[in-house]
Parts: C-alpha cells; structure tokens; sequence
C-alpha cells in the first residue's frame, strides 16, 4: 500500500516513479485467487479458513463491495448482506424511529417498513422502550432491535459474516428460530464461519480457502476436515 | 464504462433513500432543541444580521441594494462551495457504508447536494423574509431554473470527483476545505465585480463567481450575463467528463482507498 499523500504522489512524479516504486513501500496484498464456483437455488455454502484466509473478502465480493481484478461475477436476486448489520442506528432517535430509518437506508419504503413495524416490535421484547431513544438501551436491547431488523429483509441471496448472536438466554433461543426462519426463506446462504459444527448442521455445500487461494469446492460430505483434504480425488 | 453509467442510474432509482437521508442528516442534529430544523438557518440569519449591520449601519450603504444581493452572494456560495468544503468527506466519511454494502458511488453525491439543495430552500425563506422586512421583494426570472440545474451539474460531476481523489490523496481532504475560505473572499459574494476596475479578470475567471451570479441575479430581478452561462455550462460539461472518467477508470477501487 501507497501512502495515501499528495506529498509523495508529487515525489513520485519528480523522482520519476523511482523512489517509491522501487522501494519497499509499496506492498500489494493479493487476497484472493483462482476462485470459482456456482451455486443454485436452495444451496447453502459454508466458507471455512484460517484468520485472513479471505473469507469476509470473499463475502464483500459477492456482496458487490469490491470487483474482482481479473474474472468476473455474476449474481441474479437480491442479495443481503449481514456482513455489518448495524447500518443506520442512530442513538438519538426512538426505537421505532430507528426501525423505519434503517428499512430507509436499505431501501424499504416507509410503507413496507410500516407493515413489518409491529412484526419486529414484537418479536424484539423491547416493550414500552420501543418509543424511548435508543441510548437509553442496554447493550443486549440495541442489539435485539438491530437483529429484528437483519432478519425482517426477504433476500435471495444471504451473506453472513459468522452466526449473530444475540441477547441473553431467553432471547437467544428465540432469536436462533427466527434467524432458522430467514435461513429457510433464502434462496442461497452463504456462511463464513470457524465453526465446523455450525457449518456442517446448516450447510451442504462447503468452500475451503487458505491464504486467498480456493483449496476445495463442493458437497460438504466429500471434505474430511478432521484431515484436512478432500475425501474424494475428484475434487481435489 | 457502461458500469459508470449503470451506478449513476442506479443511484438515482434510489431517491427515495437519498432523499430521505438528506433530510435525515439536516435535521437529525437539531433532535431536541426547540427552535428545531429551524437552527438551521441560524448561521444564514447571524451572516444576514452582520450585513446588514456592517454594510447599512456602519458603512452607511444603501441596504436595499446590499443586502438581497449579498444575501444570495451568501446562499450561492455555501451551496456551490460544498464542492470544495464537505465533498472531500464524500467517500471517506462513508467509509462503513461503502466497506460493507454495495450502494452506488452516485449515491453518496446525490444525497449530498439533495442536503444542499434542501438547505438552500430552507435559507430562501429567510431571505425572503428579510426581502419582505425591507420592502425588496423582486419577482424572480426564469433563468433561474436552467442556472440551478446547471449548478447542481456541476455539483455532483465535480463532488464525485473530488471525493475520489480526496479518498486517494488524504491531504486534499484538509486543503480544500482551508482553500475553500480564500476562494470565498477572492469571490464577489459581498463586494461587487466592478469594484475591481482594472483587475477584474480577478473575478472574472473565477467559476464560482459565474456560479453565484448564474442564479444570484434572477432572484436580483436581472438576466444573467452571457459569460456567466458559458463559464457554468464549461464547468458543468467538464464535471461530467472528469467524473466519467475519473469514475471508468477508478470507481471499484474506492473501498480500498476508504
């Protein structure tokens, strides 16, 4: 990575592109590489790897934030992103303000956020807190109202960054069976997950990467993760 | 490049929510006060009131001339000037939103020059209240809807591309804004052109001149000159080819300059 500065943008130029092309300052990361795979209507892919092994950049490129130097993309439907889900709370308005903003922000009508208002309202608990601003909430409720609202949108396609979790053990029950409804309701999931376990419970389609590069792509019953290493040749 | 232009269509299908945040951003700060949205305009009615009292009271001008083309030299110019002074924050200061979902890079310029547009008819009332106080009311002419559609050209052509190189080239994002105050007095807002006798070329080259004067003198009741059409529409026409190309060849890489 460059410096971000104009300083040497202009050194650059004056010294002919020498000085800092042929120093040590540049460092590219190449993150991803030779990946390829398809999924249909009713996959549900779980993307395993190691700390940087690119797992939330390969979410953030189907979810249309970065565009692949070389290759390309193709997506039909609507794709939801749960990779930040907090987009547009504001700690100064209601409860309710904030549900109709951030449908707003996603691109709901206020109409259509109207409809699902009393939906969300009630499955979050908040009860009267709903009309108070939302700094006047524990850090359990923010959450509580946030995932109300991640898991009201009706995608195509849902990308999530880890499982969300949410709210104390009452809530967390509730939340894991609303969370099992959206999952049903999606055409295609997509997981980035460490946990095996959770992976291997929700998804049938596994993508493995290591440092960027796609290791293995497939069913989920043909990688052996104990081992490490596909189980079948073919895919390897 | 047909990638550009489908980010500009698709931030524009999404008015509702440019529109909406627009509004949103101007009035969330004033949550709780209770003058409300109307704070708004009360740095427009503080500058209105130091005119006023500089220019009639001490400089004993004759306010009725001063202060309704001071007044919209004011407007114009923090209007115009947001292409300098808050576009530099255009990408960078939604840095979360463009990290993790996929809005349009259009978007952002939309929603901001909507928020300057809305606080530029927001303003418009003052001024007219004011025009109404001194008994100056003019009837505005019609080149002042060409004038300001060619300003909001200007604004998101140019925004889109200064918020890029501002993402890119972390100084400009301290420069323009510091700039932005002398370009403001290099500006006939509250001094007059012809004042400059022989140097007028001073305000003559300068665009944002051009670009006040474009809307300034149609609410004044005036045609605004030839020059002033040619200089705004040559802004304009660049803003559109510099963002073109800026965006064609540098739009994907925003989220990683961000």
């Amino acid at each position: 990575m460059r410096a971000q500065s104009l300083r040497n943008a202009i050194a650059n130029v004056a010294v002919g592109g020498r000085l800092l092309k042929s120093g040590n300052d540049i460092v590219h990361v190449n993150a991803l590489n030779g990946i390829n795979f398809s999924l249909n209507e009713g996959d549900r892919l779980g993307i395993i790897g190691h700390n940087g092994a690119g797992k939330t950049t390969l979410l953030k490129v189907l979810a249309r934030v970065y565009e692949p130097d070389t290759g390309h993309v193709r997506i039909d439907g609507r794709v939801s992103s749960m990779i930040d889900v907090s987009l547009g709370v504001d700690y100064e308005l209601t409860g309710r303000e904030n549900l109709i903003n951030m449908g707003r922000i996603r691109g709901y009508s206020t109409k259509q956020i109207l409809q699902k208002i009393p939906e969300i309202v009630e499955f979050t608990d908040l009860g009267q807190f709903i009309d108070l601003p939302i700094k006047t909430y524990s850090a359990g409720m923010v959450t509580r109202l946030i995932f109300g609202v991640a898991t009201s949108l009706e995608p195509d396609i849902l990308l999530m960054d880890e499982w969300i979790g949410a709210g104390d053990k009452f809530f967390v029950e509730k939340a894991t069976n609303r969370l099992n409804e959206v999952l049903n309701k999606s055409r295609i999931i997509v997981l980035a997950t460490h946990s095996w376990s959770l992976m291997s419970s929700l998804c049938n389609k596994v993508l493995v990467l290591n440092a960027g590069r796609q290791v293995f792509f497939g069913d989920i019953a043909d990688w052996d993760e104990a081992n490490n290493e596909p189980r079948s040749k073919a895919f390897g | 490049m047909n990638k550009t232009i489908a980010d500009l269509i698709a931030g524009s299908k999404l008015y509702p929510v440019w529109l909406h945040q627009a509004y949103y951003m101007l009035s969330a700060k004033y949550k709780r006060t209770i003058l409300g949205t109307i704070w708004i305009a009360g740095n427009f009615i503080a500058s209105s009131l130091a005119i006023a009292v500089v220019f009639g009271a001490i400089f004993n001008q004759d306010l009725h001339e001063t202060l309704p083309y001071t007044m919209q030299g004011f407007l114009m110019a923090g209007t115009c000037m947001w292409i300098i002074t808050e576009a530099p924050e255009l990408y960078v200061g939604h840095a979360g939103i463009i990290k993790n979902h996929a809005y349009p890079f259009t978007y952002f310029a939309f929603e901001g020059v909507a928020k300057m547009i809305m606080l530029f008819a927001h303003n418009l009332i003052v001024f007219y209240i004011f025009m109404v106080a001194m008994g100056t009311v003019t009837v505005p002419l019609w080149p002042l809807i060409p004038g300001l559609i060619l300003n909001i050209v200007c604004m998101l052509g140019w925004g889109c591309v200064v918020g890029m190189m501002s993402a890119r080239f972390r100084d400009l994002r301290f420069l323009l804004p510091s700039a932005s105050t002398l370009l403001f007095f290099l500006t006939p807002v509250y001094w007059r052109a012809e004042t400059l006798g022989s140097q007028r070329w001073i305000a003559d080259i300068n665009p944002l001149y051009h670009m006040i004067a474009i809307v300034r003198e149609p609410f004044l009741g005036r045609y605004p000159a030839p020059e002033n059409w040619i200089f705004v529409s040559g802004v304009a026409v660049t803003g559109i080819v510099a963002w073109f190309i800026a965006f064609s060849l540098f739009r994907r890489r925003i989220p990683f300059w961000v």
